[in-house]
């Protein structure tokens, strides 16, 4: 008990990450606001009504009544519920089996509870699944129409309300022949059960829509990473929770396989029914992980409820070997907990969707027009955030639905690939992203801080950030005059970030909302892995002195081991280099060498390398430090001898990246009076990189 | 095991089976339709010649078949190897290595191999070399000094080179390189933004216009070929052309005036400026006026001014219903006062913008 309350308090007390929280809330808000379908209120491109329409609202209710403490109440009365269910159903069969099902679940909620919409689809399928057990136990009306009310609730509430039908008709084929059910009621019921699903403002295609939410027809999903295969399913999973989550579905899977040929010899119509309900989940789950809560509830309560009649036993005294197994399925659960819950506890709301950057980011008063966002995530922020002016244009979940989905995926991958100026497609269609948002007025893109390939696309292009370190970065065109003040300003601070006395710091706790610890308790807030984010914000944006500054920051400070990201930074100063004179400097080919065996990363074969054997060892031992982040040490090994015209070069590199500006401006602009060769024109360009210049920007 | 049982099991197994094939079977990516010039799908022109050989033969004579070439091949070799220009102070020079051709820069002793010819030679032929990006992408140098048909070597356009700045190219990110070969070629393969040489088809042939040949020729005929360009609006149609020489609606308002000198070298951009070509618009007499009007797409453009100036002449000569010349009206050449050839960074090109230059800052046709 102790351990399956442990764990149910490591999924409850975590900050709330979704992608969709913002995009929910605001749901939410227009519903309270007199909208029947809140999408279309938000969204200038859709046109459909929406079977889940309520899904915010309590949601945004809790918000606006507790703030991000409303939220988290919320969340805690969501795990707790279920994980309460959960219990009542093994309670009277505990077995080693049994207990593993449920705290594995419980693990599962992990990705629902993040939310505050896919918490109706969790809740739909427990409440469905206790009813109709229920139902076809004792054959009472009382059953069919509380079933029915539920179903009626959750097509209002959850997006995936569909599979309300597939879950009935499991648990009738576990019963078949045994239930006092009659053929006849059974279909009264289910066709009781289908008019309640259809009372919502989407009506019938509201049905047609959870299908495809779930099974994500169309090619992708509502996150954006196109059609989950198991692979990325694992990946996406194991990237978001760690490895706990999707190690915790596959182990509910094997026990319900388990279980399912154990009942194989016994009843044939129980085999088929976990059969059944595993087949379905793993179909669901391993195309879009945003089904793994309700899949993994599904399944367990499944074979819960069906391992009684197998399981039970009239002698209710544990065997020894029962406690052994239990106490060992204790053990590792709170292991594993023990080793994931530091850095994932918490209260209020993940600092990943805080809003007020981006809100902060945005002038005043914005010139009407619509903005595109890549991502649920950037477009619930600005859907919160609600600038008068702007109107979102579409979310991809909803251009799915509506078929605008292609449309969405063609423009993003015209700004990846920066194709501005129109061409021709094999089926046809004209790509080229510039007719495609004039012709939607856009005035705004918004891009999460993760989508680096979309950063690094746009950095070329008129379109310029509006900021630096928000979780969303806003884009606006160069030549609009609303924003021209704030990109200028924006501009100026990526060049101080990357060429002036700029040091990184982790972000200090402040106590709000977005804080994990949220009394401002601890020194600093942030964590490796979000510095690594903003790392790869900067690279993308062409800036990788900025990144390696906060690179360097991780290593000194947190002991962390960057060797990849190094290596990448380091590749992308050598092609940069090489680009603007055609040769390489010792020092960088040197750092990039070395930094791409420590990652154990073949150097890309773009570069006419130096002949690193003349380097100096004193260089060589400089380019040690300073990849390891002793920089001022890199620095002193350096000055302490009579260098060469390359040395002389690597120290000033690296005096820049240590801020140390004007020592390194002076030594390159020493070195541009002395050298002939073609370092001159590498020094050229280091000392015109100082300046800040808009047309280099 | 029961017989049942076994039964149940391998059903089961089946099913499974079957699922984790659906699974796998499902795209990861979002599946996107490939630019046109990336379809693996090429016919040759010769495929072509054999049912439409007069049409063929006539465009082998084009420059659109010639838009990329090696530099050894030998119409071009002979503009290059063995040259030396001296461009804003530096000097740069051609030689043959081998098999390849070589740029160097004299002063900084800096030396580029030239991989690819872009032009036809009729406006200019410009050299780059081929670079790879760290991601594995392919990048392109384009290099400093161009040949132009009147004036030999001299400054490619854009070109930034000096005494201080010794370089011998401009480097291309890998989006601009790929686009560079997009509109000089008919097909490539092209796999995380590299790429394959080998199955690159240099020069526009049938297929670039044509999107759909391979299934027309494989049909006997029967199918489309592509695009019915006959069906195009003039704007439409103009703006097929403009994908690669630049489309009017892609162009600012702002960026769209008389004084914008670059905007000689974007030919479908200038006529959509022309009175003649925004009077279709408003006129009913069925008269139209688009690229192909002028300018055969199967056939060189026409050298003779004469053939342009009765072009004009079928909507402003005396015997129609156009405005006539006041000034020139029995002129046998418009081309001259409207459509006169001017220079932008060394490049020689006919304004498309047809009306009378302000600033008469011409060149004779």
């Amino acid at each position: 008990m102790l351990t399956y309350v442990i764990i149910a308090f490591w999924v409850a007390l975590q900050p709330l990450a979704s992608d969709a929280l913002w995009w929910d809330l605001s749901r939410g808000r227009e519903v309270l606001a007199g909208s029947i379908s809140p999408s279309r209120s938000l969204l200038e491109l859709d046109q459909q009504a929406e079977s889940d329409w309520l899904g915010g609202v309590l949601g945004f209710i809790a918000y606006a009544l507790l703030g991000s403490s409303g939220l988290m109440l919320f969340r805690v009365a969501f795990v707790s519920s279920v994980a309460a269910i959960l219990w009542l159903s093994v309670r009277g069969a505990m077995t080693a089996t049994n207990f593993l099902f449920a705290s594995l679940t419980l693990l599962c909620l992990l990705p629902a509870a993040n939310s505050v919409s896919l918490v109706y689809d969790v809740i739909g399928v427990t409440m469905t699944l206790w009813f109709a057990n229920r139902w076809f136990d004792d054959a009472q009306p009382r059953f069919v129409v509380t079933l029915a009310v539920v179903c009626g609730l959750w097509a209002n509430f959850g997006a995936c309300y569909a599979i309300f039908l597939p879950i009935v008709i499991s648990v009738a084929i576990g019963r078949f022949s045994k239930s006092s059910v009659s053929g006849r009621s059974f279909a009264i019921g289910m066709t009781a059960l289908i008019a309640c699903a259809v009372l919502n403002p989407r009506a019938g295609l509201g049905m047609v829509d959870s299908i495809r939410r779930m099974i994500v027809v169309g090619d992708i999903d509502s996150a954006h990473r196109g059609t989950d295969g198991m692979l990325h399913t694992w990946l996406g999973l194991s990237t978001e929770y760690g490895v706990v989550i999707p190690v915790a579905f596959v182990g509910i899977s094997v026990l319900a396989l388990l279980r399912q040929f154990r009942l194989l010899g016994h009843s044939p119509s129980r085999f088929w029914q976990i059969a059944s309900v595993g087949l379905v989940c793993q179909y669901i789950v391993w195309t879009s992980q945003a089904n793994l809560s309700m899949a993994a509830v599904w399944i367990a309560m499944t074979c819960v409820s069906v391992g009684w009649p197998v399981n039970r036993s009239s002698d209710k005294r544990f065997p020894a070997a029962q406690h052994l197994q239990i106490l060992g399925c204790c053990l590792l659960l709170i292991g594993v907990v023990a080793i994931y819950a530091p850095n994932r506890l918490g209260w209020g709301i993940d600092a990943a969707q805080d809003p007020r950057y981006l809100q902060n980011a945005l002038p005043e008063d914005l010139p009407p027009g619509t903005a595109w966002a890549d991502s649920l995530r950037s477009a619930g922020l600005l859907a919160w955030i609600h600038p008068a002016g702007i109107r979102l244009q579409d979310v991809p979940h909803r251009a799915m639905l509506g078929g605008r989905l292609r449309r969405h995926e063609d423009i993003r991958h015209d700004l990846v690939g920066q194709r501005k100026t129109s061409y021709y497609r094999g089926d046809g269609s004209q790509g080229g992203w510039w007719l495609s948002l004039q012709d939607r007025q856009t005035e705004m893109l918004l891009v999460a801080s993760t989508n680096v390939e979309l950063i690094r696309g746009l950095e070329p292009t008129l379109w310029k950030p509006l900021t630096l370190d928000s979780p969303v970065l806003a884009y606006a065109s160069t030549g609009n005059a609303a924003y021209s003040k704030k990109i200028l300003e924006i501009l100026q601070q990526r060049h101080f970030i990357d060429r002036g006395v700029w040091a990184f710091q982790r972000p200090q706790s402040t106590g709000s909302a977005f804080d994990r610890d949220r009394f401002g308790l601890a020194q600093d807030v942030g964590s490796i892995e979000q510095s690594v984010r903003q790392a790869s914000v900067f690279a993308s944006m062409d800036c990788p002195h900025a990144a390696m500054r906060v690179l360097q920051y991780e290593q000194t400070h947190h002991g962390a081991r960057l060797s990849d990201q190094i290596a990448h930074c380091q590749m992308q100063m050598l092609h940069r280099e090489y680009a603007v004179a055609s040769r390489c400097s010792q020092m960088r080919a040197l750092a990039t060498t070395i930094a791409c065996q420590r990652a154990g990363l073949k150097v890309a074969p773009a570069f006419p390398m130096p002949d690193l054997t003349e380097s100096s060892s004193s260089l060589r031992k400089t380019v040690q430090l300073y990849l390891s982040g002793r920089w001022t040490e890199a620095i002193s090994e350096l000055s302490a001898i009579e260098p060469s015209e390359e040395d002389r070069y690597g120290l000033a590199m690296i005096l820049l990246e240590a801020g140390r500006i004007d020592e390194g401006q002076e030594l390159l602009q020493g070195l541009a009076v002395t050298t002939k060769s073609t370092m001159r024109l590498l020094v050229i360009e280091a000392l015109a990189s100082l300046e800040f210049n808009l047309s280099s920007s | 095991m029961s017989k049942s049982a076994y039964f149940h099991g391998c059903t089961f197994l089946a099913a499974l089976a079957i699922l984790v094939g659906l699974i796998f079977a499902r795209p990861t990516e979002p599946e996107s339709s490939l630019p046109a010039i990336q379809s693996v799908h090429t016919v040759t022109v010769e495929r072509c010649a054999e049912c439409h050989a007069e049409i063929c033969d006539s465009y082998k004579q084009t420059p659109h078949l010639r838009t990329l070439r090696k530099p050894t091949d030998a119409d071009v070799f002979n503009h290059f190897v063995g040259k030396q220009v001296t461009s804003r102070g530096v000097a740069f020079a051609f030689e043959q290595r081998g098999e390849a051709v070589v740029m160097t820069s004299q002063d900084s002793g800096v030396e580029k191999k030239v991989d690819w010819m872009f032009g036809s030679g009729e406006h200019a032929l410009t050299g780059v070399s081929v670079d790879v990006s760290p991601r594995g992408e392919t990048e392109i140098q384009q290099l400093n000094v161009s040949w132009f048909p009147h004036c030999n070597l001299a400054a490619t356009p854009g070109s930034n080179h000096s005494p201080e700045n010794p370089l011998l190219g401009v480097h291309l990110a890998a989006a601009e390189s790929l686009k560079c070969f997009e509109c000089h070629s008919s097909s490539m393969s092209v796999d995380d933004g590299q790429i394959d040489f080998a199955s690159l088809e240099p020069g526009i042939n049938c297929i670039r216009c044509h999107s759909n040949a391979q299934q027309h020729a494989s049909s006997d005929g029967s199918l489309p070929s592509g695009v019915a360009w006959d069906k195009l609006s003039p704007l439409e149609s103009i703006g097929r052309c403009g994908e690669c020489h630049r489309r009017p609606d892609e162009f600012t308002d702002d960026e769209l005036t008389p004084d914008n000198a670059m905007l000689v070298r974007f030919a479908p951009v200038g006529l959509s400026q022309s009175p003649c070509f925004k009077a279709q618009f408003d006129s009913h007499d069925g008269q139209r006026l688009d690229c192909i009007t002028c300018h055969d797409p199967h056939a060189p453009a026409a050298k003779n001014i004469g053939f342009y100036t009765a072009k004009c002449n079928a909507c402003h000569g005396s015997q129609s219903a156009g405005s006539i010349c006041p000034d020139s009206p029995a002129s046998d050449d418009c081309m001259h006062c409207h459509m006169p050839i001017v220079e932008n960074e060394n490049v020689r090109v006919t304004d498309h913008w047809i009306r009378i230059r302000r600033d008469r800052n011409f060149l004779e046709n």
